[in-house]
């Protein structure tokens, strides 16, 4: 003890020092991660088994997903030479309002025929009370299910077609429908590119009811009734998208804990013991769930924001300059940017909302409106909204053949509703177009 | 009578023409082997190309070894022989000789290989000139420095301090890290800089040879000479002693001491100098915070060198090796201790330099997080873990502890290359339990070993595996990351490890008081 007081003083304050350390060092591993705190706060599961409970598709048998799988196996295709003369679904480019020549015409009608199971279980899974893919769908990169899904709507696209082709208005009112109803089934527990085949899908059907109204006028139920499904949330909400972001966030998230999609892969625990002595992700694994909680947070907000938000808004550029956010600055400039590509989904469903509403307004008053405003009056619950302009609503205009409703899309310039000759990505409007095919006072 | 100039040309010509000689005979044994590899179809034509200027690391290897020589021990050592003094041949003769017959023995070599390299498929003369001058201006450099660096250092770091001051000032200019670089650049590859750097040499050399010839000094003797001043303010007052040990610890604490402190907080300068220099935005690399724990590592490499003292005085203490070894790692302890300290908070103070961390961590208080206890894990882990690496590196000269960690590093050097690929899933098992059985083994095999031939008594035995206890409870409990028994071995592993120092020093200061020789270290 004498040396304790004397020279060796200050191996008493190291002890002292060592202990508090140690203190700090097991409750350090005793409590719960900011990480994790922030997840939970943001109401982000943390692991891959939390997602799969809270996305559980049981009980299957009320499950409509389960047929779909069913249906996903049965999709057939035409052969060479039928599919050359396919639209929509084959090798031929379909052009709003293209006349059909007669083999196309049967190329169409034999792939809905060869497909008839296909419809049959579509449609049967959609008078199910739910549809959630397995949990399955989170253990691989198997992407099976996203394909088949946008085959679905290609197919139910062309049978809508080849109804209206038909003037069979009833089937045609009934794949509709089926194609409205799709996406439904990427509405729960979806990840990010879930999201973008839905959307897909949604451009599909919107495609379909824009093709078929050329051909055919419908009744007014039928209308009311695409009016109704275009106006549940997946159509006027971002909600399935910021559900996609906030499973996304978890789906990568175990980057930061080194463990793999397939559980832990060989070695995790040497990069685990580094990772936690060196402490190198814990400001790259925080700056992560802080930029996916801004952007789960920018689906509650204004569309406008949403649509416009970029990597600036969010993120500092200079992690662009340190290897230690390498994986958030390659992932997350392009996570702030993907609302635009899914706000032109809403923008979609807005102008066929006001096109619908549009003709019932016609139906009623036997003139088109004169401003989109007055179809508030008893068919549309809000003005519709152009989600590419801060508190415009949708553009519209007349002309002898056709009512065109248009957003002017991301590049936030007004071209007459003109569409892009390439690519939305090249400018031009979002639009939707019907034939004024009764007398109009306006015309 | 025979000439001195004759022995003197005899021993010079003999030493650099048998380096000279097996390296060229290394040379000529890896050219064949390429050609005979080439034939058989085994190696390809830029493969056979690159074996072309690889022997030129041969030559680089023989200026170093050029330089050096064997004193009257037998050790191999870079200084100068005061043997030369006493010849009876003129200084400039003697330089002359010994420059001369070194020089023409190097460039002999440099011809044989490129003759040797150009029967190498597709190599060109152009592209071998860079490989063939380098040895040229590393045997330059490396003369100057074995004959001037004691009695003259300044001369050598002095220019390096002088030009990283220009280009700081450059940097202040607002001139960017690329456009000084190629500024530099351009002035140093300058043929006139080139050719100039050879009578440079040559003058620096004479300036040696007479500063030592004149047992005379130009500038601090060296770099710690400037910062010595200072060392008082890190070790305690000297005070009566009471006995041998508190005598010895003062002792210790006084000499070596100091040394990791000041030198993490010079290194920390130097390396944020360096990025400053070196990166547009220095505090957004996101690894600010790492530089005085690198520097923590550097100042334990600089402090292994002040470990021992120069002078056998030690071995006339009136106390045992095991009382010198404690009391040595009791002031290296306490020295490591204050480094951690200063390095933890230029860590902190390095880490909230950085922007990117700085808004993290205030969007982390604007979501209602309190973050100071990260920040205080986010300092304190690598702290620990650069402190755990300062404490091995530290006793990298005791020859046992040397050797435990050669081990190790060469067994995790093979079984990462032997198990890569498809023995991917063996590689992570193999590393952690050969790592945990040979640390654990040779760490008490040496405890066992030093206690038994009574080289520490008992209780620093006892006390060493409590200490081996302490850090492996401190390591296990204090990690998420090491789970279940595979985790306590590794920590016990790590805590072995960290204790055996203790032996290990007891042992080499024993073998050095009792010095017998090549057989010091016999079992």
């Amino acid at each position: 003890m004498r040396y304790f007081s004397g020279r060796l003083r200050w191996l008493v304050y190291v002890a002292t020092g060592f202990a508090v350390l140690f203190a700090c060092f097991v409750y350090d591993t005793r409590r719960e991660p900011t990480s994790e705190r922030q997840l939970r706060n943001a109401g982000i599961a943390f692991t891959i088994q939390e997602l799969k409970a809270r996305y559980t598709s049981e009980p299957k048998q009320d499950n409509g997903a389960f047929l779909y799988l069913r249906a996903m196996g049965k999709i057939k295709n035409l052969d060479h030479a039928g599919f050359v003369q396919l639209p929509i679904a084959g090798d031929l480019i379909y052009e709003y309002g293209q006349v059909l020549t007669r083999e196309q015409q049967d190329a169409l009608h034999a792939y809905v025929v060869l497909n008839d199971a296909v419809i049959a279980l579509i449609l049967e899974a959609q008078t199910r009370p739910f549809s959630r893919f397995p949990e399955s769908r989170y253990d691989s990169f198997e992407m099976n299910h996203l394909a088949h899904s946008r085959d679905f709507g290609r197919l139910l696209a062309c049978a809508a077609l080849d109804a209206a082709l038909s003037d069979d208005i009833t089937t045609m009112d009934q794949m509709i429908v089926a194609g409205l109803r799709l996406p439904e089934v990427f509405s729960e527990g979806g990840l990010l590119i879930d999201a973008l085949v839905a959307n897909a899908i949604r451009s599909i059907a919107i495609s379909s009811v824009e093709n078929c109204l050329y051909f055919v006028t419908p009744p007014q139920e039928t209308v009311r009734t695409w009016l109704d499904i275009l106006g549940q949330d997946q159509y006027t909400t971002l909600h399935m998208q910021q559900d996609a972001f906030r499973n996304e966030t978890t789906y990568y998230h175990r980057y930061f804990a080194a463990d793999d999609f397939l559980g832990k892969h060989h070695g995790y625990e040497g990069i685990n013991i580094a990772a936690e002595w060196t402490q190198y992700n814990y400001f790259s694994y925080n700056q992560y769930i802080q930029v996916m909680s801004a952007i789960i947070n920018a689906a509650d907000k204004d569309f406008y924001a949403a649509a416009t938000m970029s990597e600036n808004d969010i993120l500092s550029k200079d992690i662009l300059n340190s290897p230690r956010y390498a994986l958030n600055a390659i992932e997350l400039p392009a996570l702030t940017r993907v609302y635009s590509s899914l706000i032109r989904n809403i923008a979609q469903a807005s102008t066929i909302r006001a096109a619908l509403a549009s003709l019932l307004y016609l139906d009623y008053y036997g003139k088109m409106p004169d401003r989109l405003e007055d179809l508030t009056s008893g068919w549309l619950p809000v003005p519709p909204r152009d989600p590419f302009t801060p508190d415009d609503i949708l553009r519209y205009h007349l002309t002898d053949t056709q009512a065109v409703f248009y957003s002017i899309g991301p590049d936030e310039q007004d071209n007459d509703g003109e569409e892009p000759e390439e690519s939305i990505l090249q400018g031009g409007d979002i639009i939707f177009r019907v034939p004024l095919t009764k007398p109009d006072n306006n015309v | 009578m025979k000439s001195p100039y004759r022995a003197l040309l005899w021993e010079q010509a003999r030493t650099a023409g048998v380096i000279c000689l097996l390296l060229g005979v290394l040379s000529c044994l890896v050219v064949l082997t390429a050609h005979v590899l080439f034939r058989m179809g085994k190696l390809g034509i830029m493969d056979a190309r690159d074996i072309g200027k690889m022997i030129f690391f041969f030559s680089m290897a023989g200026a170093a070894l050029l330089v050096s020589r064997q004193d009257v021990r037998g050790h191999i050592v870079w200084g100068f022989d005061q043997r030369w003094f006493r010849l009876p041949v003129p200084l400039h003769f003697l330089f002359g000789i010994i420059l001369g017959s070194r020089a023409v023995f190097l460039t002999l070599l440099l011809c044989v290989q490129l003759l040797l390299a150009l029967t190498l498929p597709k190599v060109k003369v152009a592209e071998l000139a860079i490989f063939i001058a380098i040895p040229l201006y590393l045997y330059a450099l490396l003369q100057a420095a074995a004959w001037a660096w004691k009695r003259t250092p300044i001369l050598f770091y002095g220019p390096v301090v002088l030009m990283l001051a220009l280009m700081m000032t450059f940097r202040f200019l607002g001139l960017s890290p690329d456009e000084i670089f190629r500024i530099t650049g351009r002035t140093l590859r300058e043929s006139h800089t080139l050719l100039l750097a050879f009578p440079l040499a040559g003058l620096v050399m004479g300036y040696g040879v007479y500063l030592e010839r004149h047992d005379r000094y130009f500038g601090p003797k060296n770099l710690s000479a400037l910062i010595y001043p200072l060392s008082w303010l890190l070790s305690p007052p000297l005070k009566k002693p009471k006995t041998a040990f508190e005598a010895q610890l003062w002792y210790e604490m006084r000499r070596a001491g100091w040394v990791l402190p000041v030198f993490t907080i010079a290194f920390t300068a130097f390396f944020t100098f360096v990025m400053l220099l070196l990166e547009e935005r220095p505090f957004s690399t996101g690894f600010a915070q790492y530089v005085p724990l690198a520097a923590l590592a550097a100042a334990s490499l600089v402090a292994v060198g002040k470990l021992f003292p120069r002078s056998g005085m030690q071995y006339l203490r009136p106390i045992d090796a095991s009382g010198i070894a404690t009391a040595r790692l009791l002031a290296q302890l306490r020295g490591l201790c204050m480094a951690m300290l200063l390095a933890g908070l230029m860590s902190a103070a390095l880490l909230l330099a950085g922007p990117v961390e700085r808004s993290i961590l205030t969007q982390l208080r604007t979501d209602g997080f309190n973050p100071a206890f990260d920040v205080f894990i986010v300092v304190a882990r690598p702290l620990v873990l650069a402190g755990m690496l300062a404490w091995l590196l530290l006793w990298l000269k005791t020859p046992p502890m040397c050797m435990v960690i050669c081990i190790l590093v060469v067994f995790l050097f093979i079984s990462f290359h032997v198990l890569s690929g498809h023995y991917a899933a063996l590689r992570y098992p193999v590393e952690t339990y050969g790592f945990i059985t040979l640390s654990i083994l040779l760490a008490l095999a040496l405890a066992l070993y030093t206690q038994c031939k009574g080289m520490i008594s008992r209780g620093q035995f006892i006390a060493a595996l409590c200490t081996c206890a302490v850090l492996s409870s401190f390591i296990w409990m204090g990690s998420r990351s090491l789970e279940g028994g595979t985790g306590l071995l590794l920590a016990v592993a790590m805590g072995a490890l960290l204790a055996a120092p203790l032996p290990s020093l007891a042992w080499f200061i024993r073998a050095e008081r009792h010095d017998t020789g090549i057989r010091r270290y016999h079992i």
